[in-house]
């Protein structure tokens, strides 16, 4: 299709000009304006594909009809044409929204080039922008129907209760002689059917769990959690089914395992699904160990923030082709129990979601006869994270106050929002200009950028400690930005040791206190 | 004395049959209503001693009729048991705002629910 082009200038000669040349050697078709209201008015009536103007026009100039197209018809391409010296002009006009400029004398080949350069590069926006428009309408289909999947879950789920139950009264009715009595086999069978109907009633919550959480419809009640109570309880509600097949069920968590920022009752189930499995595949008289511990175990503890439990057994194993599908809906390992041990089938898919809702990751690991041993991290808690990151670093510095009886103070030090987190250039100039503030080079200076949190150590009574503290003050007065909304200055929190706590543990917390309180 | 009396309000013909058999076979007079109007109105005409009402009824629903009960002087110390097919946990809680006394997921365990019928007569 021809591109239509309309020519606005007030000068008789450079239209009959431009419209000759766009028409026979660009193959437009060209139409005629001889300033910005009759263009106005000849856009009302047809379509154009681009507006070529000229700046000076009496009635409306090129600047104000480019104004007018951005505002009412912003399809429509725009050209300045500019005489030399009113760059200015042009260029003010590409920043209202003309796609580009021409000076006068116009250069014939300049023109037809840039007139179609603008033009694909129009076609190829328009394109783009079908495309986006597209993927976004069949990204809202396939939304609508996920939506409706999870709907019909949830209702066929809730639909099949009813029967269900009155399927579970009349057998139970039987089976428990209210109706009379019944022989040996009848009770066997009606057993079996009792048996049966709580599967699929297992499956039914199974199924609607697992919905509502591919759906995102589980909300998450997180909170600072001491994980050791929470396995201990998931393992002693399971304890009788471990006793019944004489399983070993252990659990080995330190002390000092850092809290996890968590949902309770998920991580219960996580827990609970984990160690049911466990204790399904293995044989009698087998083992069960239930740890837990700072993740990624190499380096410094607990820095990358994660804890990782495992669940191992001394069951029978898993194929390892197998192990990468068993976390999928209805994975069921050829040949394995669990038919007969009665699993959905749905419980590791549960298992993994839940893990991922804490932002964790689970993974397995078998050997054939063996065990298998399933593990899942989840997070260590925020405030807990600055804490056990302290207990490792300061190790040493601390012992070594406490044998050689000189004092200590341990700074921690709030950066302001801006700027801590834009590039790690930025960190360090602040750490060197942090370290001046201290006596000794030696003393320990730490940045934590993700919590804006500074740690420092050093060795000071009460007394230096305030000295230190007014030349930090004096370091950063208005920092990142000298008088920018009188940004906050650094936050400073620090305690003393001996003179204000004892323990390490101590001086961490009052010197958090004081950071706090910091105005 | 006369048998306690116990209403059933669902609108599930079978269902109310398992319940209602072993309800009178241990000696209670049993009544039933299938929809929730017609149950609220025979609560408030014969005062049961007890009520099992399910959760999705037709006309009204059995939270409602939860309510206009528990928060009407002369109704609210009839124990009322509700059988549910909906498992979340946000409508368990919305049970307990009205006022019920127990809340059971169907399908339940018969000798459960005779268990917790025979605690709350034994109560009042």
């Amino acid at each position: 299709m021809e591109n239509r082009v309309l020519v606005v200038d007030d000068e008789k000669e450079i239209r009959s000009f431009l419209s000759k040349a766009l028409t026979q050697l660009g193959g437009f078709h060209v139409d005629l304006a001889e300033n910005g209201e009759e263009a106005l008015q000849k856009m009302e009536k047809d379509f154009f594909d681009l507006v070529l103007t000229d700046l000076k026009m009496p009635k409306m100039d090129g600047l104000q009809l480019i104004d007018e197209i951005a505002r009412s018809r912003p399809e429509i391409l725009t050209v300045l044409m500019t005489g030399h010296g009113s760059i200015d002009s042009a260029l003010e006009a590409m920043r209202r929204g003309a796609s580009d400029y021409l000076t006068k004398p116009l250069n014939l080949d300049e023109l037809l080039v840039r007139l179609q350069k603008v033009m694909q590069e129009r076609t190829r926006f328009i394109s783009l922008k079908e495309y986006a428009n597209q993927l976004e309408q069949s990204n809202e289909e396939l939304k609508r129907i996920d939506e409706m999947k999870s709907e019909f879950v949830s209702v066929a789920s809730h639909e099949l209760r009813t029967p269900l139950a009155a399927i579970k009264n009349a057998v139970q009715l039987v089976l428990k002689r209210k109706t009379g009595e019944i022989n040996e086999t009848q009770a066997k069978f009606l057993s079996m059917a009792e048996r049966n109907i709580d599967r699929l009633t297992n499956i039914l919550n199974d199924l609607l769990s697992l919905s509502r959480i591919e759906s995102g419809k589980v909300t998450m009640k997180f909170e600072d959690l001491e994980l050791k109570g929470v396995i201990e309880l998931a393992t002693s509600s399971l304890k009788p089914h471990a006793d019944v097949r004489s399983l070993r069920l252990e659990v080995q968590v330190p002390e000092d395992l850092p809290h996890v920022y968590g949902d309770r009752e998920k991580i219960e189930r996580i827990l609970i699904n984990l160690i049911g499995n466990a204790i399904k595949f293995t044989q009698e008289g087998g083992q069960i160990l239930i740890t837990a511990e700072p993740y990624p175990h190499t380096g410094k503890q607990g820095h990358g923030g994660m804890v990782s439990v495992s669940v191992r057994d001394t069951g029978i194993g898993i194929p390892e082709e197998h192990l990468k599908s068993i976390f999928e809906k209805f994975y069921q390992v050829e040949g394995s129990l669990q038919r007969s041990v009665g699993g959905t089938g749905l419980g590791l898919a549960i298992t993994k979601g839940l893990v991922e809702l804490h932002q964790g990751t689970i993974r397995a690991e078998s050997e054939i006869g063996k065990g298998s041993t399933f593990t899942f991290t989840l997070p260590v808690s925020q405030g807990e994270r600055r804490e056990s990151h302290f207990r490792f670093i300061f190790d040493g510095e601390f012992k070594r106050a406490q044998s050689n009886h000189t004092p200590l103070t341990l700074f921690l030090m709030e950066l302001p929002d801006q700027g801590i987190e834009r590039s790690d250039g930025l960190s360090e100039l602040l750490e060197e200009r942090v370290k001046r503030c201290f006596c000794r080079k030696s003393d320990t200076v730490l940045i934590r950028k993700q919590e804006r949190l500074l740690v420092a150590i050093c060795e000071a009574d009460l007394k230096g400690a305030r000295v230190i503290r007014q030349r930090i003050e004096e370091a950063f007065p208005k920092y990142p930005q000298e008088g920018l909304d009188g940004s906050p200055r650094i936050k400073i929190g620090f305690a003393t040791y001996p003179e204000e706590a004892l323990s390490k543990r101590d001086l961490f917390g009052k010197a958090k206190e004081r950071l706090r309180e910091w105005t | 004395m006369s048998p306690k009396k116990i209403l059933i309000v669902d609108d599930e013909p079978d269902l109310v049959e398992t319940v209602r058999f072993p309800l009178e076979m241990e000696g209670y007079q049993v009544l039933v209503s299938n929809n929730g109007e017609e149950g609220l109105n025979q609560a408030r005409k014969e005062i049961p001693d007890l009520i099992i009402l399910d959760l999705m009824l037709p006309r009204l629903d059995g939270y409602k009729v939860c309510r206009l009960l528990k928060f009407d002087e002369r109704y609210k110390h009839i124990p009322i048991l509700m059988l549910t097919a909906k498992i979340q946990e946000k409508d368990k809680l919305l049970g307990k705002e009205t006022g019920a006394d127990e809340y059971m997921t169907k399908p339940f365990d018969i000798d459960t629910l005779m268990e917790k019928v025979k605690f709350y007569l034994s109560r009042g």
